[in-house]
């Protein structure tokens, strides 16, 4: 690099710097899209992968084919099959890298992740006990009934810290020990359940902790959309504020941010964005840490950057991953990720150059 | 700019106090070092004046208002800190790093006006070179450059540093020392720095606080304060104090050094 000459210059290349950021975000972008064509050529193969796309563009702009035609099956097919999973995938992805980045700042630990309060025990415990007992809130019966149990019962744990910061200060240390303790309470009610029930309601409850798309319908989407964008527009907003917590608690509020209220609030958002998610498709593991690292691997720790562009790799791994569930035939995305997920990841902590901490 | 302490008292919570009463009245833009041994409050006494502990006995007061009727934030305008370590799980490039402290007068977006301010005090300190770098590839003394930059561009009346040139080589001890010295003067910066380097803090400071178990000891000028008697006293170190260019001068004696023995094997250190 050569030497700065002037504060002009330094002010110059630090803007370049950021226009680069952007590329990542584009090519993450363009993931998503040729998957989702892919996808839909999958799903109904009499028509090229362009073709898909300007049938999936009609139906956003309202065209109607004349009943029957060949377009018309292809709307249908692509629009009740492949749509709702992969809109599904998307929000879905974008969310829990969105909250994964936001804990592990929360937490200034690279090993945080959406789950790192005991969300994802929380919410097994409530969908595990509708699936297995069939007690339900408003005793609500089948899917939908699961979906608030587990919503309600990811919400416990961030309850309980919540209750708990009142007596004590909500150091990242505080949080992670009552998160494992949490998790290992609830675990246990889970294992138990597992253990008295029958076979089939015991696949479906593994492949719920697992993580899977395949019961996700339109109706799914409202709710999971609609508290993504709210929540994601929310983090990014504090985006500078998480960086400023990356400097220690103690360094934060010397910069005037009330470093445990900004902590709650946090938290508190993380919770219901994850819940959200968690309470249609299951415990999906594994994106929320690894989508923002590899952000972070690619253009360094500023959240200003790393929760925009980490939301857009998280839609386009998950996107991914389903994708390939889906050809391989049944099974859950969950294990998909993990399996390809791990070994890409572990590559990229082996190769990382810098922008990062030494905590590897 | 005034800040007050009336017997501020701080304990951890194991019932002996780390601050056992301490009254302090700094105003006016100088240079004042906070000197005394490990363990005797100096940092916690810092703390307990920019909010970041909560003093568990008397009153401090910042510009005649007691620091509970700031908030942080109103604070963090006012009174700047360069901390001894910074966390670096996360790293950001030193110019976010240093921008960060523009964070108690920004808005939403980041001003060009903050880019040129960082701009400027990364010159100031002859650390432009390093703006693109990652704060973790970096020296511990480049580091520390780069912390007392963040602590500029915030900006405030007051600047407290917890060992400031404790990790930089001689040249950039003396010329991190000279610009807090024209900062007070040129700025009107009040300057506040916990050392444990005697001859900087005499050389640079316009008052000296000497800490003896959780107390002010001494108060005053550097030639006041920093007396063989006192030295003695607070540290149990013998010294010898002459005059330099009119400042005073520490010089450390260890009478007990040649009396440890002989090596019994021959040292090698060759080139």
């Amino acid at each position: 690099m050569n030497p700065i000459e002037s504060s002009d210059e330094l002010v110059t290349r630090y803007h370049r710097q950021a226009l680069r950021k952007l590329l990542v975000l584009v090519v993450s972008v363009v993931g998503v899209i040729v998957v989702v064509g892919l996808f839909s050529v999958s799903v109904y193969d009499s028509v090229s992968i362009m073709e898909a796309y300007g049938i999936i563009w009609d139906h956003i702009m309202g065209v109607q084919h004349a009943p029957r035609s060949t377009e018309w099956w292809a709307d249908r097919f692509i629009w009740n099959t492949v749509m709702p999973r992969v809109v599904a995938a998307i929000v879905a992805g974008a969310s829990l890298a969105a909250a994964g980045a936001l804990m592990q700042s929360l937490m200034n630990n690279p090993l945080a992740d959406p789950y790192s309060t005991g969300i994802s025990s929380g919410a097994c415990f409530g969908a595990i006990m509708a699936l297995v007992l069939g007690l339900t809130i408003n005793s609500l019966s089948g899917q939908s009934g699961m979906v608030v149990n587990a919503f309600l019962g990811s919400l416990i744990p961030v309850a309980i810290v919540i209750l708990i910061s009142k007596r004590m200060p909500v150091s990242p240390a505080s949080l992670i020990l009552v998160g494992t303790a949490l998790s290992y309470f609830f675990s246990s009610m889970v294992t138990y359940m597992m253990v008295i029930t029958d076979a089939d309601t015991l696949q479906n409850a593994y492949i719920w902790q697992v993580g899977t798309l395949d019961t996700v319908t339109w109706e799914s989407i409202p709710l999971m959309f609609g508290v993504t964008v709210v929540g994601s527009a929310f983090v990014m907003f504090l985006s500078r504020q998480l960086n400023i917590l990356s400097l220690g608690d103690a360094n934060a509020k010397t910069l005037g941010l009330d470093v445990e209220k900004f902590r709650i609030v946090c938290l508190l958002v993380m919770a219901v964005m994850t819940a959200s998610i968690v309470c249609f498709t299951g415990t999906i593991g594994f994106l929320g840490l690894v989508a923002p690292h590899l952000v972070r691997l690619l253009i360094g720790s500023d959240n200003r950057f790393v929760i925009p562009i980490a939301m857009a790799m998280g839609a386009f791994i998950l996107v991914l991953a389903d994708y390939i569930a889906m050809s391989v035939s049944d099974v859950p995305v969950g294990v998909v990720m993990s399996i390809i997920g791990s070994p890409i990841f572990f590559a990229l902590i082996l190769w990382q150059k810098k922008g990062y901490g030494t905590v590897y | 700019m005034r800040i007050e302490l009336d017997g501020l008292t701080f304990d951890y919570g194991s019932g002996n106090p780390v601050l056992d009463g301490i009254t302090l009245d700094m105003a006016e833009p100088q240079v004042i070092s906070i000197l005394g041994p490990n363990g005797v409050g100096k940092s916690t006494l810092i703390h307990c004046i920019n909010k970041i502990l909560k003093p568990t006995g008397g009153t401090v007061m910042v510009d005649g208002i007691g620091v509970d009727g700031y908030t942080l934030k109103e604070m963090a305008r006012k009174v700047g800190y360069v901390p001894y370590s910074s966390s670096d799980t996360f790293p950001l490039t030193v110019f976010d790093t240093v921008l960060l402290g523009r964070h108690p007068h920004a808005g939403w977006r980041t001003s060009d006006e903050d880019l040129e301010t960082v701009a400027d005090v990364l010159d100031r300190l002859g650390i432009q070179d390093l703006a693109m770098r990652y704060f973790d590839e970096l020296s511990a003394g480049q580091r520390q450059r780069v912390m007392l930059a963040r602590g500029l561009v915030q900006k405030p009346r007051v600047i407290m540093l917890d060992e400031p040139t404790s990790n930089l080589d001689i040249r950039h001890q003396l010329g991190i020392s000279r610009t807090l010295k024209e900062l007070s003067r040129t700025d009107g910066i009040m300057v506040i720095m916990i050392s444990h380097d005697l001859n900087i803090a005499a050389r640079y400071s316009d008052h000296v606080v000497l800490m003896h178990e959780g107390r002010v000891f001494s108060v005053g000028t550097p030639e006041e304060v920093l007396t063989e008697d006192n030295i003695r006293e607070v540290y149990g170190v013998e010294s010898r104090v002459i005059d330099v260019d009119g400042h005073p001068y520490v010089i450390l004696r260890d009478d007990d050094a040649d009396s440890s023995g002989d090596l019994s094997v021959e040292p090698v250190c060759n080139r």
